[in-house]
């Protein structure tokens, strides 16, 4: 396992609560409601739409610290963060950051999404 | 885990659970979770549809996120709390780290507890199931008012919660004793004793929550009702007369009946006055009664006590006489009661009302 992307303990715990088949299952809720989510933030920085770009790195950055992914849960808190304050200032880069994150942990839940 | 546990029996059971979040990671994982300690989960991916759910299926305890679109968890709280049959399930607000004024927003408008995300299944567990306890006990608190007080009373007061502060209000209030109680059970074994009281108390309840009163305590044999505190009763006084009639009633019946097992009969007092009273909590925060002092309930006592004198078993006062209209009552007279400077007119009700 990559141990930079996942924390272990975050795993851990993630996998107590739940049995293969689950977590097999919420792994693919995971990856296929990222992408939707970061497309609300997409279309949400051009328009200036705050509150939809708050919303969507607010729940990526829950999904994504109930993985252990901290990196990316970070960037999407930053971001949250960011449209808290009532503005976009630096919004772009923190979503490049988000995506980059993402692109890598892909592979990895994948991985373990097969791990019996 | 079984599905047919009797939810709610036990304490630290099992309860039926609502999880309203837009976050389908979310709601799948705490659901899981829940299931796994044994509750029972239903999920709602938004306020509107939670509140659907809360109002036509019966929930222990709701588990809510705060952000969420078209309806935030603050509007789903205030809901919540602001209709009768939902406020009194417990919600435990789900947030982040970072919305820690938001939880403390939703606690201040009565959010139980809450939980931050990613869940710690350990506290999850420990929370949940520590507000479920406390619905548990705040509902056998809810019984016992209804064991106390009749139904309008008791749904007077659960609606409109208890007023802490002292208040002057119009009152009557009823006095009842058994005769000479100390000497005919000195020879029952002890038993019998409390057999006896219980039977008595049973009967002077039912009267008086069946005229509209409210016992408000019990020392020994003795009983004080109120008619009109906590809550207001229309023509208070006579609901007062009335369940006194039915108290000796019911005494009557019930010495009949001891007669024929050869058991120990017993007759009753009862002293009634209308008047101003001084009403209100008294204690601690850990433990309040209602209290209600004040003239009226002294005068309320010293007549009861004086039925002994006069060989009457109901002496009213004469507010209650005048707030009368279709009971048959006898003059008494005036006369001296103590810890009053100036003779009381008294005044009698028969027992026999035709």
């Amino acid at each position: 396992m990559n141990e930079t992307l996942i924390d272990q303990e975050a795993w851990k715990t993630l996998k107590s609560m739940t049995d293969a088949d689950f977590l097999a299952e919420l792994i693919e809720i995971y990856l296929a409601d990222s992408p939707q989510l970061m497309e609300q933030i997409r279309a949400g920085l051009p328009s200036g739409d705050i509150v939809t770009v708050r919303r969507a790195a607010h729940s990526l950055k829950s999904n994504s610290a109930s993985f252990g992914a901290n990196r990316l849960a970070e960037a999407a808190r930053d971001l949250e963060m960011i449209a808290r304050n009532n503005t976009l200032e630096g919004a772009e880069a923190k979503f490049a950051l988000i995506e980059e994150e993402f692109a890598l942990l892909v592979p990895v839940l994948l991985e373990l999404k097969d791990e019996r | 885990m079984s599905a047919n546990h009797s939810f709610g029996s036990t304490p630290t059971g099992p309860g039926r659970l609502l999880v309203i979040d837009d976050n389908k990671v979310m709601r799948l994982l705490l659901g899981r979770g829940l299931e796994q300690q044994g509750h029972s989960v239903v999920m709602a991916e938004n306020g509107r549809r939670g509140l659907e759910l809360l109002r036509s299926e019966r929930f222990d305890l709701v588990l809510l996120d705060i952000q969420m679109p078209e309806m935030d968890g603050y509007q789903v709280l205030e809901k919540i709390t602001g209709e009768l049959s939902l406020r009194d399930i417990p919600v435990v607000i789900t947030s982040s780290l970072e919305e820690m004024d938001g939880v403390a927003r939703c606690i201040a408008m009565g959010a139980e507890d809450y939980l931050t995300k990613p869940l710690n299944p350990i506290l999850l567990k420990a929370r949940i199931n520590a507000s479920l306890e406390k619905k548990r006990l705040r509902d056998q608190q809810k019984e016992l008012i209804r064991k106390f007080a009749a139904s309008a009373v008791a749904d007077d007061l659960l609606a409109r919660g208890f007023s802490l502060g002292g208040q002057s209000i119009q009152a009557t209030v009823l006095f009842s004793d058994i005769r000479s109680f100390t000497t005919i059970t000195e020879s029952l074994p002890a038993s019998d004793i409390i057999e006896l009281l219980n039977d008595y108390y049973s009967m002077m309840f039912d009267a008086i929550n069946g005229h509209g009163g409210v016992v408000n305590q019990i020392v020994g044999d003795g009983i004080m009702a109120l008619f009109g505190a906590p809550a207001p009763v229309e023509n208070q006084s006579e609901c007062a007369v009335m369940a006194a009639l039915e108290m000796l009633e019911m005494i009557e019946l019930f010495n009949q009946q001891q007669a024929a097992l050869d058991r120990v009969q017993i007759r009753i007092g009862v002293g009634i006055a209308t008047g101003q009273v001084i009403a209100g909590y008294t204690g601690t925060m850990q433990r309040a009664t209602y209290t209600c002092v004040g003239d009226t309930v002294n005068l309320a006592a010293r007549l009861e006590a004086y039925t002994k004198t006069v060989g009457k078993p109901i002496l009213i006062d004469e507010n209650t006489r005048h707030a009368l209209s279709d009971i048959k009552v006898e003059e008494c007279g005036p006369v001296e009661l103590k810890g009053k400077t100036q003779a009381v007119n008294v005044f009698i009700v028969p027992v026999d009302q035709s």
